[in-house]
């Protein structure tokens, strides 16, 4: 339990990587270009069948200001398609940024955005709201409860790792694993306990996660948190490499360590909180997509969190466009695709990089 | 006629004292205001004319009230299967826009503007339309109402009676429902006119019971134990709310069912139809039961008795003429 995620100086396959064609702006554009196509492409795809052509126009129409026109294709590309596509690739960038940033605090490569207990303190607050039909906020009451119930968490969690003024690492994981089993078990309790059939099937997909609450009206708010933290986290790239490398060395560099850790955990709460309030508990993403990052353009933060991002909006996009798609016109949990998708991708990766292999752990 | 009118001088005193969930009210000419299962106000400034009905259940009670032409698209038509002539015929002639609920994006691509279901909550099903998924594509949406756990043991069919009389209001076509109404409650009078005194003791099943595992009964508020009441037994377990509770093997023996009632075409069921109820017949976790040593194993399709529907009417007579023949 030691092992770092991996020190700021280039590991030799991402060494290898970044003397090979492409240089990091030219990976950035280019996954920025494939994220643009991927989210048209995406939007031209569902159980409706819609020519491309005419979403195209649909998108054209609407980007340039025009107004809904009423028709069928214009409802279901606009109103539920796009935003659902765009949530997708917002949330997924803010997932991957929180794992990149929580494995970072924790110097731990299997921490991921739901370590420190958000995830399951999400779905106390959501399970609560389900199961009582509480509807206070309207249609807001849900993702308010998941947030509040992510923050709760992760305070306990917090104050309970405190040891003498710091935060140490083991406590923080330890500490949050323990809380994230207590609240798992809260959550099946009230399943468990609940009447109403629908209820079960909302809590179940809740927590298996899914986009199909995406809606115009909500997207800004998810959209700036992500950019924002996002923007935050990059200025503090350097600080989080000195974390990485330990205590002592941080501290030679001049680093309260405790302090960064407490600032960047609170940014991590707000990025997950926010994106768990509207998707439910998408796993796999935040723990996974940072490693992809890593092996493509080496552990220096400043380097990988912007490549983590961009690619874990691609990744959840398209396990989106699988997870509506391939029992079409059912609909699949998108937490069952991240890991379908995701595990195969990321091993085949890994040997293909050689990576893990003990010399550049 | 006269039939009819005892008929209703029996249940309209019940309706007016119904307030939890109150019939429809006219509010300007012209517009139709009805409660959602909340108690909020559901308006309509017109009658509905493209309507998709999210199951078959909805459809169901259209049919009968004769605006089936306004459905342009139901989902999950399994219940079509149980109902017969002349409304067999009429359903299947609706387009089917899937075999379970549909999706949220294929309910919009028929630009409705009232979708309809018999489940008690939109947004059950993976990515099926939630109430905001209305109001992003325009359309207005009921759901029939069942009773919370808390307002005790469901023992009547009002569940039923009120999402026909709420269709009915919306539709423009009142007399046509209170008719239906007046039809489906004249049937379950007539089955209580045969109730006798002995009321036998009735275990919900809706799957062959496995060792070690809890058996799945059908709780105080379905309309499941509305019809064990209606049609003279008593359900073993009133104490439990659920639509799919799990019970414990040991209390259903402690209990000792007289009845075993197979709800069969559950989708999790691991057998089906006539195979489920022969699996049950000589399951040995019920050998111990009153039921099960005298082999009294009865069975009806739960297209006619999970959801409120007019064909809740078919399960009651099954059950009925099941429970108190020989």
């Amino acid at each position: 339990m030691t092992t770092t995620v991996g020190k700021p100086s280039p590991a030799p396959a991402a060494r290898a990587w970044r003397t090979g064609a492409l240089s990091h702006p030219v990976l950035l554009v280019l996954l920025g270009a494939a994220l643009v196509v991927s989210a048209l492409m995406a939007t031209g795809v569902g159980p409706v069948g819609v020519p491309a052509g005419e979403v195209a126009g649909i998108l054209v129409h609407h980007l340039r200001g025009g107004g809904d026109t009423g028709a069928a294709a214009d409802l279901i590309v606009w109103r539920i398609r796009f935003p659902r596509v765009l949530l997708g690739a917002v949330v997924g960038a803010g997932l991957a940024l929180a794992g990149a940033v929580v494995q970072g605090v924790v110097r731990n490569p299997v921490a991921d955005p739901y370590l420190l207990g958000l995830s399951h303190g999400a779905s106390v607050g959501a399970v609560l709201v389900l199961t009582t039909g509480a509807s206070v906020l309207g249609a807001l009451t849900l993702p308010f409860a998941a947030f509040a119930g992510a923050t709760a968490a992760i305070a306990v969690v917090l104050v309970m790792a405190r040891h003498r003024g710091r935060l140490l690492p083991m406590r923080l994981i330890l500490v949050g694993v323990a809380f994230g089993h207590l609240f798992a078990g809260v959550t099946s309790f009230m399943l468990a306990r609940t009447d109403s059939s629908a209820a079960q099937q909302q809590i179940i997909f809740w927590m298996l996660g899914g986009l199909s609450g995406a809606r115009w009206a909500t997207l800004p708010v998810t959209a700036s948190v992500v950019v924002g933290v996002g923007a935050l986290l990059l200025v503090r790239a350097r600080r989080l490499n000195a974390l990485v490398l330990g205590e002592e060395a941080g501290a030679a560099l001049g680093l309260n360590a405790s302090r960064l850790r407490w600032y960047l955990l609170v940014l991590t709460t707000l990025l997950t909180g926010t994106v768990v309030a509207v998707s439910g508990g998408i796993g796999f993403v935040g723990l996974i997509v940072p490693h992809l990052a890593r092996m493509l353009v080496g552990a220096d933060h400043r380097r990988m969190l912007p490549v983590t991002a961009l690619l874990g909006a691609l990744f959840l996009l398209w396990a989106d466009v699988a997870a509506r798609m391939l029992i079409a016109p059912a609909e699949l949990p998108i937490g069952i695709l991240t890991a379908f998708l995701g595990v195969p991708f990321f091993l085949l990766v890994m040997r293909a990089r050689g990576l893990a292999t003990g010399e550049n752990a | 006629m006269k039939r009819t009118v005892l008929v209703l001088a029996v249940v309209l005193p019940l309706t007016a004292c119904g307030t939890a969930n109150p019939s429809p009210t006219s509010v300007a000419s012209g517009q139709i205001t009805v409660k959602d299962c909340a108690g909020k106000d559901v308006t309509f400034d017109k009658v509905p004319e493209r309507v998709v009905t999210l199951d078959g259940y909805a459809a169901q009670t259209l049919v009968r009230l004769g605006v089936a032409d306004r459905v342009v698209g139901t989902g999950f038509p399994a219940p079509f299967g149980a109902d017969s002539a002349p409304h067999a015929e009429r359903l299947a002639r609706i387009p089917v826009l899937a075999e379970r609920v549909p999706v949220n994006e294929v309910v919009a691509a028929q630009q409705p503007d009232l979708v309809l279901t018999s489940f008690e909550s939109f947004g059950g099903p993976p990515g099926s339309p939630k109430e905001a998924d209305l109001v992003t594509m325009g359309a207005k949406g009921l759901t029939s109402c069942l009773k919370g756990s808390s307002e005790g043991p469901l023992t009547d069919l009002s569940p039923t009676y009120e999402y026909v009389r709420k269709l009915g209001a919306v539709f423009g076509v009142r007399d046509r429902a209170e008719q239906l109404v007046a039809e489906l409650e004249g049937r379950a009078q007539a089955v209580a006119a045969k109730v006798t005194g002995d009321r036998p003791k009735v275990l919900v099943l809706q799957d062959n019971p496995v060792a070690g595992q809890p058996l799945r009964t059908s709780g105080a508020g379905t309309i499941a134990h509305a019809l064990i009441s209606m049609a003279g037994g008593q359900s073993v377990f009133s104490d439990v709310s659920s639509m799919h509770a799990e019970i414990s093997p040991e209390e259903v023996v402690r209990r000792d069912p007289e009845v075993v009632w197979v709800i069969t075409d559950y989708t999790f069921a691991k057998l089906k139809g006539q195979e489920l109820v022969a699996a049950v017949r000589t399951n040995p976790l019920l050998a111990g039961t009153t039921a099960g040593r005298q082999s009294k194993v009865v069975s009806t399709s739960q297209y006619l008795v999970s959801f409120p529907s007019p064909l809740n009417l078919d399960g009651l007579e099954q059950l009925a003429n099941a429970l108190h023949a020989g």
